[in-house]
Parts: structure tokens; sequence; C-alpha cells
């Protein structure tokens, strides 16, 4: 696809119009990883990255993201909000968000039933994909995974569980890694998605020996 | 050193303090000769209230510290899982404690007087479990690390040398994997084949299929006493009978048994009977075999090393005599006192006395279990001829079992556990996946059963109003 790293763009950059530009990769509210094709041309400068001008088409709105402010040329900043997007998001900002979320619950009971409600979110997985080739074995509950990569080369994670409160963290690990990179997937450790304990269960699935 | 005559035990002042806890009791105990016992005291001066009858949770419980804590948000424990393993009275811990600070010595090894005494009390714990069982000669106990071990020194040394291809191994449906995958490593080696007794539709091993699959071929007949799933009971000397009778010995998983009832080896008619000292107030580490002196005797080693050897050369060695010959290595002496130690403090109670308050228990446990909409619960209905032990495994409708266990124990301290219990075809055979389980001990009460009821209507009302 032809996709080159140019850095991380901050806002207030300058462009230069009428070159397009790709793909924006959302990280933070003030930051942004920018990839373009290589048609576009970049300055030696590495505080001034000269960005082609993209063409504004669709960007996928989350109800969480900021506007984003977009140069278009050295004297003159648009404000705006659609933007063509590949759906590739940041994992572990999405892991840090999802952890302070539930760290700052401060009643286990509402830990519960957040998680729950997070349970909720997920779709009913098909019968054809709860089967014993997708299961994840040594879990006290059933969990069945069904982990695929998109025509855009992502992630993309389904999962499901008799359990409620493991479904639940299923789909806290859902919304933090579909839609990543196979990099970032691999890049994640345990130890990482441990701060998903903060849920204030304490390693129910890590600890708990394979044959109780 | 022992203390002689009469004490009046104090509850201890956490008990006093908590308004939680049942009317103050007063129970009179005669003190055990084991080396020392620790005794709580109030620092309040209380009058003895008239005699009114003391249940045996209420009076045990005072010996047991680790019941008085509050666990996660603030709740008191309430420890529904004994059937995984028991709480230890200080006795035996401070049993344990004792023999690390005065006496700790290899054992069977040295002359001096340390060595000495290790020795005595280590021989003196085989002795307390011989008698427990009623085994004729304390011989014929072979401690070892668990009743997992203990049938695995079974299948391997018993088993190797006395099974070919073709023999049978009968053994039921409701086995924990420990009496499962020995044997089936046993049938892999030896050819021999395994068969299952399935159960009846009160969900308890159907005996007549039983008797049924016993033939010629049988060579081993292996089964629990007490199913840790179904709270069943076998009939074992019927058992022991019949397997008689077609020329196959029998071993007896007994581990939900000798900590619950009265135990008699030769009664029963056993040939081989294996039980953990953790799940009887005993320390972990340590259980034992029964095995008659005939079979051991016959039977060549399972470990090689020291402690089984008689003499030893460079191309070959003689083996010592049962119990010795299956014991290689330095035990787990403490651990081993510290079981007889518990057996002293069982026996001061009385295993009747035990059963039979359990047996209560069970009742209280079953009935406002089974009230409960929506509860499932596994094994045979209790009556008048059907005891159930005192534990329940369940299931609730529309809800997981680990959810029902999370909860319990985030929200309301309730232990109890979830999952397969170490009886996987068992679940597959009753068509469940997981299930949870309550499992009371002599100090347990009714009120603990209350708890947990009013935790368990608390957590199927949360998860419900999700639906």
């Amino acid at each position: 696809m032809g996709r080159k790293w140019l850095g991380t763009w901050s806002p207030g950059f300058e462009t230069l119009p009428g070159d397009p530009v790709t793909v924006i990769e959302y990280a933070t509210t003030s930051q942004f990883r920018v990839m373009a094709d290589p048609t576009c041309s970049i300055d030696d400068d590495d505080t001034r990255l000269r960005l082609p001008l993209f063409k504004p088409v669709n960007f996928d709105i989350l109800p969480s993201s900021p506007p984003i402010s977009i140069s278009t040329n050295p004297r003159s900043t648009i404000s705006c909000s659609v933007v063509t997007v590949t759906p590739v998001t940041f994992a572990n900002s999405k892991l840090q968000t999802l952890t302070a979320e539930f760290n700052s619950i401060s009643e286990p009971i509402d830990r519960v039933k957040r998680l729950i409600q997070y349970a909720s979110q997920l779709p009913q997985l098909d019968d054809s994909v709860r089967v014993p080739a997708n299961r994840v074995m040594g879990c006290m509950a059933q969990v069945w995974l069904d982990v695929r990569m998109d025509l855009d080369e992502m992630m993309r994670v389904l999962a499901d569980s008799d359990s409620e409160i493991t479904k639940g963290f299923c789909s806290c690990l859902i919304s933090v890694l579909d839609g990543a990179t196979p990099e970032e997937v691999l890049g994640m450790k345990t130890e990482d998605l441990g701060d998903l304990n903060v849920a204030g269960l304490h390693g129910t699935k890590v600890d708990s020996r394979v044959n109780t | 050193m022992s203390i002689e005559g009469v004490v009046l035990k104090l509850p201890s002042f956490s008990q006093l303090i908590n308004p939680n806890r049942t009317p103050l009791k007063f129970p009179f105990n005669f003190p055990n000769s084991s080396s020392s016992s620790s005794y709580s005291s109030a620092t309040a001066s209380l009058s003895v209230p008239a005699a009114a009858p003391v249940s045996l949770g209420h009076s045990t419980r005072p010996d047991f510290e680790i019941l008085y804590q509050k666990v996660n948000n603030g709740s008191k424990l309430v420890y529904l899982d004994n059937a995984a393993t028991s709480q230890k009275p200080s006795a035996v811990i401070d049993a344990v404690n004792n023999y690390y600070k005065s006496y700790n010595s290899n054992v069977h090894r040295g002359i001096h007087f340390l060595s000495a005494k290790a020795t005595d009390e280590y021989e003196m714990a085989r002795r307390k479990v011989a008698s427990f069982v009623n085994a004729p000669e304390s011989s014929e106990i072979v401690f070892t690390r668990n009743a997992t071990e203990a049938i695995n020194l079974v299948a391997y040394s018993w088993g190797l040398s006395n099974l070919k291809a073709g023999d049978e191994i009968v053994v039921t449906i409701a086995e924990h994997h420990s009496s499962i995958v020995p044997w089936q490593i046993l049938s892999e080696k030896t050819g021999a084949v395994l068969k299952f007794v399935s159960l009846t539709e009160d969900e308890v091993p159907d005996i007549k299929v039983l008797q049924d699959l016993l033939s010629k071929k049988t060579k081993l007949v292996a089964v629990h006493h007490v199913s840790n799933v179904l709270a069943s009971v076998l009939p074992i000397k019927d058992i022991a009978q019949w397997a008689h009778d077609v020329g196959a010995r029998i071993l007896v998983d007994a581990c939900q048994s000798v900590p619950h009832m009265v135990v008699d080896v030769q009664d029963l008619g056993v040939d081989f009977l294996v039980a953990s000292s953790h799940k009887m107030c005993g320390p972990t580490g340590i259980g034992f075999l029964y095995g008659k002196s005939e079979l051991l005797t016959a039977m060549p080693p399972f470990l090689g090393g020291g402690e089984m050897i008689s003499d030893v050369f460079l191309d070959h060695s003689t083996y010592a005599e049962p119990p010795s010959r299956f014991e290689a290595g330095t035990p787990a002496i403490g651990e081993a006192i510290g079981l007889g130690t518990a057996i002293d403090y069982l026996s001061q109670i009385g295993m009747q006395k035990i059963h039979d308050y359990e047996v209560e228990l069970a009742n209280y446990l079953y009935e406002n279990l089974h009230a409960i909409p929506g509860v499932r619960i596994y094994g045979p209905a209790p009556s008048e001829t059907v005891h159930r032990a005192a534990l329940c495994s369940f299931n609730v409708e529309g809800l997981h079992p680990t959810d029902i266990a999370t909860f319990l124990d985030q929200q309301h301290g309730v232990a109890i556990r979830s999952g397969h219990h170490c009886a996987q075809p068992l679940h597959r055979y009753l068509g469940i996946n997981a299930s949870a389980r309550a499992s009371l001990y002599f100090y347990n009460t009714k009120e603990d059963v209350d708890d947990f009821i009013r935790a368990l209507e608390d957590t199927i009302a949360f998860f419900t109003s999700f639906k």
C-alpha cells in the first residue's frame, strides 16, 4: 500500500495545499501519527513537517474524540472534523483509558456493574464461532475467541463467554484490541492487561487453577 | 507440657464484640495431651448462663482463629470450601511450630537426643493414624504427600506388577481425577481396560451396574467413599465383598469420609484406603495409604532412594520392609506430627458426634438451598435412608457458577468453590460445564448457612437485574 511513516503531528502543523494524505491515526487529544502516500514531500526539519493537504472526506468520530485541527497552509487553520481514516487506533491509549475508567470507580460492586454493562455491549456470537477450536483453555468459564485480520491488515476480535463477568472482560479486551495492528497486539504483554484486574476481581482468569 | 483438670474455655474477644455472633456460650473442654494448646480468653468478666445446648460449630469455632477475619470489602469471612481444604485448630499449628522449635531432626537416621525424639513423635503419628482407621498394624500405614500420591503409589507399585492386558479396573464416573488419571496411565502401560459405572436417576453411582461390571477379569475396584460433588455415600462394605467374590482388590478414596465420620478399614474390609491430612484439620503435604500387610509386603518400591533400602551395592540394592519401603527420602516430619495432633483433636470430639452434627447441617443446607427458585442441586435428595454429606454442588439457572462465586466472595465474604471440582467426567455426564459448591465442616454453624443463603439470594437478584 505504500504507506510511509512521517512522524508525530502536533496541532499547528503546516501543510502545503494540494497533495493527498491517506491516514490519520488518532492517538491522544493532541497528537496524531500521520501516514501519507509516497508522493508527498517531507521537510528535513522535524518540527515543521510539510504535509500535503488531504481531501477531507469521512472520519469516524468516536463520542470521545476531540475536533481535529489541521493547518492547510502556512497562514490559516481549518478546524476539520471530517477526515478519511482507516480504522487504526492506538491500542495502548485505549487500554489506559479503560484502566483509568475502572480506577475511577471506587466501589467494587460498581466495577462489576460496569463490567456487566461492557458484557451487554458485546454482540451475540454466532454458534459457528462458539466451537471447541475457538475455546480459550484453562479458564473456569468457557471463553470463545475469534481473531482474524481484515483487508486493511488490522486485527478483528470477536469473543464470548458463558460467564457474565468474563464476558465483560472479553468486551474490555475487544475494545482495546479490535482494530489494532498486529504489531500492537503482539506488543501487548499479559502484564499490561493485568491492569484490567483493577476491576477489583483479583486474577479470576489469570490465577485460578486449571483443574478446579 | 500437659495441663490437668477441667479448663473453662471462654470465647475469643472478637466473638464478644461482634454483635452478629451468636449468643455467648461457655463450652467446657478437657485439654488434650499433645505438646501445647492455646486457649483464647476474654478480657471482660462474664457470668455463666444456664446450661444451654451448644452446637458443635459454636463450641469448636474458637479453636480456629482464621475464621474470625474480615475479607474484601469488610465482610466477615464465611468459609464454606471445606471439601477443598479444612482449617487447622491452634493445637495443630502449635504442634508443628513446637516440632520446629524444640526437636526438629531427621528421623530414623541418628541416635542423638533430638533425632530420637523426632523419630518417636513421627512413629507415634503413624500409630495414631492406624488407630484412627482401625488398621491392625501401624506398619500398614504408609505416609505419602497426599491421597493423590497414595493412589499413584498403588497404581505404579501394585498395579504394574499385578495387571496385564485384558484385565479390568472398575471405577465410577464420579471419581475425583486422582482416581481416574493414574488408572488411565496404568491401563496404557499394561493394556488393562478401565470401566466406568454410571449414575442412577437419583444421581448416585449405580451399584447394580457396578455389580454387573464385575467379572473374573476385574482386578481392581477403585471407588470413593463419599462423593465431593454429589455428597452421596457408597456402601463400601458391600462393594468390597463383591470385589473379593470375583477375586479383585478394592481401593477406597476416603478423602471426604475419614474427616467426617468413623471409618474402620477392618469392618469395611478394604484392601487399600487413601486420605489426605489437609482435609481433616491436619497440615498440607502429608497423607496416607492404608494397605493390607500381605499386599504391601509383595509390592515393589515406588520411589527409590534413602530410607526405603536395606543394603545398597553398586549393581543392586535390597529393599526395606513396608512401610519404609514406600517412604523414600526425608519425610514431612513436622506435618506428620501435625496430622497426629489433628487426629487427637478430632478423636477428642468424637467422630460419631462430628458425623451426627454434620448430618444436621447437611439437611439444613440442602433444605434452605433447595428452597431458592432456580437452584439445581446435584446428587441424591436426603431422606431417612439417604444421608448426604454436608456439601451441595449446585447451579442457578441463567447464572455462571464463577459469577456467583465471585460476587459471593467480593460482596459477602462467602467462600465457595466454582469449577468442576476435579470431576470433569462427572460434569460432562451431568451435562454441565461447571458448578458451584458449598461444603461444610464441624466448625461451621447454621448461621454460616443462613449467611450463605442470604448472600446467594442477593447475588441472584443482582445478576437478574441486568436481564
